[in-house]
């Protein structure tokens, strides 16, 4: 089970994000894609989950051309999306908010995901079943939307800016979690302005400038490279 | 004014409800639509109109008479609901709201002129089913017994149905989601697409229910489209637009208004309404029970 | 619009008051008013029908209040569903008066009109221009049918549906071929267009350009949003109510009608076709409606509605910008190169070449139905003749039109890089055939005005220089998308 991007352009109206973003995901991997504010992190998920169609190139998973085609079919073959700014349904409760998102798995699971399951990998939601989302806290709503996403019950997951804008110690607990779904089995694809947390979750790393790869290999490849990291990470 | 005895008040209060689930019936569907899908349909007064139309045409059918036609008719109501959202509405979803609202005003131009082409100009009637067309007492009051045994307890179940509809089923709670962000909820793996045309058959199934039910209670004319819109506008802006619960308190002020008032202003009690609108709406811009602020986008 | 901030600082305000106070526009309105002075005698000279001096009364009418209208809809951005009370209240003012009070002047009760319908928008304004868009269109409606209630009911005062009859007028008015009416309309007409334009032109009007584009800005740069709003709406309701003041002296008597949402429809509609966005549009959206109107009302009084709901669904989903804005459109995309604007060009000539082709379809198909009813396969009365287009069905005439209409245009657009003249002869057969369909199908004016429509669309796109390098050099790379 393979995700294969090739050649990826997409702009938002006129202007161009992407200028030919290519990447493979392999199955069970967890591969970082890193760099700046803006360089196009997002709509690289974006193009890949359907969102924003790209004008030109392909993405394939397991070798199935899903290229532009509508977001609810690409979720529906095993790609979930945790999107950047969470977006979780701010009227629902933290139950329902989880029960929308129910969806058989594309590909037979060892288990599938139920609420329950939800609660027991973020036991922090389980005492707010019955809020609404409008009133959690920023890392309680990040947890709600992976747990929402997981839901759908996903073999790669496409994580945007988890760690963005919450506490460092939350951001630790955060990354537990994700190395405990990566444990599980699941492939994961990390964006992440925050190289440093992604790195420890990661075993492969892509950094995106200006719409285009300009670096790709192992994490330990990249730890060695100082000049990738100060020219393209500011690290 | 003051002559009025608890009696009367009692009847008139009956006679509100009446016409509250009739409206009710109606502006449900209007409501719903604008909720999930956020377009204000003016031609959701046409789906009335051919609800009752359908109704008139079943009959002279003679297949079974007018019990039937209370699924028929909406359910032909759906099929040119679909066709309208499929063929219209769905390349202008991201539009300007305004332009979705012209758009539809422009459906209920040609929808008025076809049902003239097809019926004809001329007002047509429909029969109250054998055995309701009488009256029946309560609190030694007559009551018409159609509105007693059919409409009301339709317009209480549908309050029902739709309240546990959206807020206890799955499906509910992903229409309540996709009011909230459709793009996400497409992300989560729902079709969208699917669903907007889905909730807006039920919408346009309410309509025509409506419509049917209300069939035998007046006279059917090419111009009543416009003239429940209005109404159900009215009611749904008092409510607050986008919610259901709304609609229906909505509803049950415009009945009661409308009945009691007619003991109070015989002649002026439409206007009673649109008094009340106007303060509603100074004092609560978003309607009784509307969440969202109106922004100036 | 992107200038607009910048024309609301302090400076830039005193010298556009330098530019306004030299309006060489005056010049053309000036113009205009001594050319189409002499219509009248123009159509008594070539023994034309009087017919249409009236006709040319009603035109000046209705785009004088569909400019007016526009100023709220274009200019301000709020959609009033409801403005044919205005015109009623405006009708009904100066009828009443002049009826009930003996020997008042005319000219008085004609001058009432406008302070009826500007009052009246005062109340009703008040409570709606705080809303905004939905909220805006809904309040509008349901006020003015609440306007069109009370003169249909109250019949002490309005008489009801018996309308107010027998109004009235000056003599001079009432002489046989209406030419002198003609020119009192005329000069009133032209000279409240003129207040318009430059309304529209000066600070306030730029300042409800502002608000339509983004109100929140508007109020933090200083403009009073909702008081504006609530000015423009009292304003048009002057204009609207002196336009129904005219209709009133033109007819002599006043019917609920006038205040009847499908004259919100028509306002709405000519605004809309003639092009929101632009300040003359209007007056072409009236000329053309009012022709279809005394083209079709007399022909097919039953689907005049199903007619403006076409026209407008079309306009909506085909020329979002109207025939104006249409001719206005060659600035589409004006930043980017030259392949690919004339890219753009083509695919809106494309687009709006199938879209035309599908609304004279629609529109000559339900014309067949109407001439001969429940004739679907074959005509009823007479005997089908395989040459005389009169005796086939409505399904397979409007299947020729389809099939040959379609194999035109795909012939037409194909070959977009050989354009030669077999296609310029079909551009001509095309309009040409419209025509004769429509004079065989009794209603020449409606035909008419689709060969003119497509002539100023076709003509005019073909005109373009980037439209005819189209054409010559070839399909533009990626041109599909």
């Amino acid at each position: 089970m393979t995700l294969e991007v090739n050649d990826l352009h997409t702009a938002y109206g006129l202007s161009q994000i992407l200028f030919g973003v290519s990447l493979v995901v392999e199955t069970g991997e967890c591969v970082a894609l890193l760099g700046r504010n803006g360089v196009g992190k997002t709509t690289t998920l974006r193009s890949i989950m359907g969102l924003t169609a790209p004008q030109r190139g392909s993405v394939r998973y397991n070798g199935v051309d899903i290229t532009g085609r509508p977001a609810y079919q690409v979720a529906r073959l095993g790609l979930g999306f945790v999107p950047e700014e969470r977006r979780i349904f701010p009227d629902l409760t933290v139950r329902q908010n989880l029960e929308v998102a129910r969806k058989a798995p594309a590909t037979p699971h060892g288990r599938a995901w139920t609420v329950e399951a939800v609660f027991e990998t973020f036991p922090a939601l389980a005492a707010l079943a019955g809020r609404k989302g409008g009133f959690l806290s920023g890392g309680e709503q990040q947890m709600l939307t992976i747990g929402r996403t997981l839901m759908g019950n996903p073999d790669l997951l496409l994580l945007d800016e988890p760690s963005e804008g919450l506490a460092p110690l939350i951001v630790r607990d955060l990354g537990r979690q994700i190395g405990r779904l990566r444990e599980q089995g699941l492939t994961i694809l990390l964006c992440e302005q925050n190289a440093k947390f992604a790195t420890k979750l990661s075993d492969r790393a892509y950094i995106l400038e200006k719409g285009q790869v300009r670096f790709s290999g192992s994490i330990k490849a990249l730890h060695e490279n100082e000049d990738v990291r100060r020219q393209y990470l500011g690290v | 004014m003051a002559g009025f005895t608890a009696d009367v008040l009692l009847v008139q209060f009956i006679n509100g409800l009446f016409i509250a689930a009739g409206i009710y019936l109606v502006a449900s569907g209007l409501s719903l639509v604008f909720g999930v899908l956020g377009v204000l349909n003016f031609a959701h007064g046409s789906f009335y109109m051919y609800g009752a139309f359908f109704v008139f045409t079943w009959i002279g059918f003679e297949l079974g008479g007018f019990w039937p036609a209370l699924l028929i008719a909406p359910l032909a109501v759906v099929i040119v609901g679909v066709a309208t959202e499929v063929v219209f509405l769905r390349p202008i979803y991201k539009a300007d709201p305004l332009y979705q609202l012209l758009l539809t005003y422009g459906l209920v131009l040609m929808f008025g002129d076809v049902v003239k082409l097809i019926w004809g100009a001329d007002n047509q009637s429909v029969a109250r089913p054998a055995g309701l067309e009488g009256t029946f007492p309560i609190f030694g009051a007559l009551f018409p017994s159609y509105q007693l045994f059919v409409l009301l307890p339709i317009g209480i179940s549908t309050i029902l149905a739709l309240y546990l509809l959206l807020n206890h089923t799955q499906i509910g709670n992903v229409v309540r989601a996709a009011t909230q962000d459709r793009e996400m909820v497409g992300a989560l793996g729902v079709n969208v697409r699917l669903l907007y045309t889905g909730v807006f058959a039920v919408g346009a199934f309410l309509g025509g229910l409506g419509g049917a039910v209300l069939a035998p209670m007046g006279a059917l004319y090419p111009g009543m489209d416009f003239d429940v819109i209005i109404e159900i506008f009215l009611v749904v802006v008092l409510g607050g637009l986008g919610s259901m619960a709304g609609t229906a308190l909505g509803a049950l002020i415009y009945g009661e208004l409308k009945s009691l008032g007619i003991l109070f202003v015989p002649d002026l009690e439409s206007v009673f309404i649109y008094v009340l609108m106007v303060i509603v709406l100074l004092a609560r811009p978003q309607g009784l029970l509307g969440k969202r602020v109106e922004t100036s986008r | 619009m992107a200038n607009l901030q910048g024309s609301i600082g302090e400076g830039a305000l005193a010298q556009r008051r330098a530019a306004t106070a030299r309006d060489p526009m005056i010049w053309a309105f000036v113009a205009a008013l001594v050319l189409l002075f002499w219509v009248p005698e123009l159509i008594l000279y070539m023994g034309w029908a009087k017919f249409w001096i009236q006709f040319a009364t009603q035109v000046f009418i209705w785009s004088l209040f569909a400019m007016s209208f526009n100023l709220l809809m274009g200019y301000a951005g709020m959609i009033s569903f409801g403005q044919a009370a205005y015109l009623g209240i405006g009708g009904y003012t100066a009828g009443l008066l002049l009826k009930n009070i003996a020997g008042l002047s005319f000219y008085l009760g004609l001058a009432a009109a406008p302070l009826g319908g500007a009052l009246a928008a005062l109340i009703i304004g008040y409570f709606c221009v705080r809303r905004t868009h939905i909220y805006f269109a809904i309040l509008t409606l349901a006020f003015g049918h609440i306007v069109y209630l009370i003169a249909f009911k109250w019949y002490g005062f309005t008489g009801g549906d018996n309308g107010v009859i027998g109004i009235p007028v000056p003599g001079w008015i009432t002489e046989p071929t209406f030419a002198n009416y003609y020119k009192f309309v005329l000069v009133i007409s032209v000279a409240a267009i003129y207040l318009l334009w430059r309304i529209v032109n000066s600070p306030f009007g730029r300042a409800l350009t502002a608000i339509r584009e983004n109100p929140e800005r508007a109020d933090f740069i200083g403009i009073p949003v909702d008081r504006y709003r609530l000015y423009a709406f009292v304003l048009v309701g002057a204009f609207s109510g002196l336009a129904g003041a005219l209709i009133m002296v033109n007819d002599r008597s006043v019917y609920p009608d006038l205040a009847h949402w499908t004259q919100s429809t028509q306002v709405l509609l000519m605004s809309l076709l003639g092009g929101v966005y632009t300040f003359f549009g209007p007056i072409v959206g009236a000329v053309l409606l009012r022709t279809m109107d005394a083209d079709i009302t007399q022909n097919y009084p039953e689907i005049w509605q199903l007619f403006l709901g076409g026209v407008l669904v079309l306009i909506l989903f085909g020329l979002p910008g109207g025939i104006v804005g249409f001719i206005q459109e060659r600035d589409i995309g004006s930043g980017d190169d030259h392949a690919t604007r004339t890219a753009k060009l083509l695919r809106l000539f494309r687009r709006k070449s199938w879209m035309f082709l599908g609304g004279a379809l629609l529109f000559t198909t339900f014309f067949s139905i109407l001439q001969s009813p429940g004739a679907w396969l074959l005509p009823r009365t007479r005997v089908f003749e395989p040459f005389a287009l009169a005796t086939w069905g409505i399904v397979p005439c409007a299947l020729l039109q389809l099939v040959v209409g379609a194999a035109a245009l795909w012939l037409l657009l194909r070959r977009v890089d050989r354009f030669n003249r077999i296609d310029g002869a079909l551009l001509l057969i095309l309009p040409i055939a419209a025509l004769v369909l429509h004079v065989y199908l009794g209603t020449p004016l409606s035909g008419l005005l689709i060969v003119l429509l497509w002539v100023i669309f076709t003509v005019y796109s073909l005109v373009q220089a980037d439209f005819r390098r189209a054409y010559r050099l070839g399909r533009p790379p990626n041109g599909g998308g």
